[in-house]
């Protein structure tokens, strides 16, 4: 192959000092072994590597799928511009800000322009963002399933309605602290179009209602956590649609919660009872003791008491107020120390039986 | 005593290397040739790689095969990487070809840390790259070079 007798005579002429300014192959080195040595180097070293030649321009962009420029304290936005454009294929970017709000709405548009394969996104802590990023990211990101807009005060409830009848692959939003964005109108929408939804944060937001709560249980069933840490105006009426409609509820957020009573806790230990066929069924794999809810906040749930607390924690055995697994947070509710989870009871009992 | 079975591997300049079949074997890409290859298999062409690279590369596949749990692998590891980066380069490419995984992690690493600290013309300098962009793309690179810091 002439190509390489060209590289043993290059090379036989390295040897003998011929010249060290001659033809290597690292320019055309395969676009799959570039990236496996692009992998193993820092974000920004990445964006060096691509400014070394055009081919390595091409080929990082036809190869990076992540990236993420939270690192960067002041050019954040200036630097979306120029790489949003080179690397079409990006899949998960983390635009996560650490103080001051860095982006514009232009760098979400050029992603939302040039980066149609986008699945992952968090632009937490951009309030300078205004419903025009969220409308360009309805256009062009169709694929997106794990959005992170938490902190982003700006956004408006219209423009997270229209999101979501664009991006229905939703799986993970987290929405804390956005106040006017996350309002039972959106929460509605999103119910609507967003069945594969998973996870959801939902905190601080403080016009989230049971309407807007009950609309995500009935409509997305694949619901496992949900935080509505702050969400003072839901009642039991929240927490009782999700107990019924959502069986795979691992992680529940209700602290400040006010509202809730001993009929949502009685609630979610009786659908355990009630739904314990469906669950094993589907749950082939998993012990029953696996299943259910792990992790539960009532803090400032100031009206529970401890029966019906306790009659939760005996229908959830991942539930846990033993130290090493804590997963029950009761803070601020004093009158409910008395409860326990069955290895707190346990090693109880061992204790006092020597 | 079974003698072991010998493979010719044949490098794209035409230099032939006769190896035991287990050291032949390290490489993924000719095993799946002698699984596939049927009775006529003792004879590997391997036209992605030159003479010299490929007798390297079977050096690394001996010490791995023969002596897989010795102490001194790690540090006959970091010798062998010990090349100039024309070699170097040689190795990455020859190991993706023939699907030689640790050799493959190996020289990744070494010419991932060649890249860290370094500014693009350091990294051309220590490459042998050219700058092959237009003058009107090199003003944007300056640019972007200009945002690309921690700070």
């Amino acid at each position: 192959m002439p190509g390489d007798e060209l590289n043993v005579c290059f090379k036989k002429l390295m040897v003998c000092g011929g010249g060290s300014r001659v033809i290597t192959d690292w320019k055309d080195i395969p676009m799959e072994l570039l990236m496996r040595i692009v992998c193993l180097l820092d974000d920004r070293t990445v964006i060096v590597a691509s400014g070394v030649c055009s081919g390595w321009r091409d080929a990082i962009g036809h190869g990076l799928t992540n990236l993420s420029l939270s690192w960067c304290t002041n050019n954040m936005n200036n630097l979306v511009l120029s790489l949003a454009p080179k690397f079409t294929k990006l899949r998960v970017i983390n635009l996560r800000q650490k103080e001051k709000p860095l982006l514009d709405d232009n760098a979400v548009e050029t992603i939302a322009n040039n980066c149609h394969d986008l699945e992952d996104l968090d632009l937490s802590k951009s309030f300078k963002l205004s419903d025009r990023s969220l409308r360009a990211l309805a256009w062009g990101c169709p694929n997106l399933s794990k959005l992170n807009i938490s902190g982003c005060s700006a956004f408006t409830d219209d423009a997270l309605e229209f999101l979501s009848s664009y991006c229905r692959n939703f799986k993970v939003l987290n929405l804390c602290g956005c106040v006017k964005a996350a309002t039972d109108k959106a929460l509605k929408a999103i119910g609507y179009n967003c069945r594969q939804l998973e996870s959801i944060n939902l905190g601080w937001c403080e016009g989230v209602g049971d309407v807007g709560v009950m609309s995500l249980a009935y409509g997305c069933p694949n619901l496992h956590a949900i935080d509505l840490c702050g969400c003072v105006f839901i009642t039991d009426e929240s927490v009782i649609a999700l107990a019924n409609n959502c069986l795979h509820l691992r992680s529940l957020g209700l602290y400040y919660c006010q509202n809730i009573t001993d009929r949502a806790m009685y609630a979610l230990a009786h659908s355990r009872v009630n739904n314990k066929h469906e669950v094993l069924w589907e749950s082939v794999k998993t012990r029953y003791e696996e299943e259910g809810l792990m992790n539960l906040n009532i803090s400032q749930c100031t009206a529970l008491t401890p029966p019906a607390v306790q009659a939760l924690c005996d229908s959830f055995p991942a539930l846990h107020t033993c130290p090493g697994r804590h997963s029950l947070i009761i803070s601020g509710c004093l009158n409910l120390t008395s409860v326990r989870c069955a290895c707190a009871f346990q090693s109880h009992r061992a204790l006092t039986q020597v | 005593m079974t003698s072991s079975k010998t493979i010719v591997l044949r490098s794209s300049d035409g230099a032939t290397f006769e190896v035991d079949e287990a050291v032949a074997l390290h490489s993924l890409m000719i095993k799946h040739r002698i699984e596939t290859g049927g009775a006529d298999s003792t004879t590997i062409d391997v036209p992605e790689v030159t003479g010299n690279t490929l007798s390297k590369v079977i050096e690394y596949c001996k010490k791995h095969v023969e002596a897989p749990n010795s102490d001194d692998l790690k540090s006959f590891d970091t010798d062998f990487v010990k090349v100039d980066q024309a070699v170097l380069c040689h190795l990455a490419k020859a190991s993706y070809y023939m699907n030689i995984k640790g050799l493959l992690d190996l020289s990744s690493k070494t010419i991932a840390d060649m890249f860290k600290g370094k500014t693009v013309e350091q990294i051309r300098e220590t490459f042998h790259i050219k700058n092959d962009f237009t003058p009107e793309e090199e003003e944007e690179l300056r640019k972007e070079n200009s945002w690309n810091l921690f700070v």
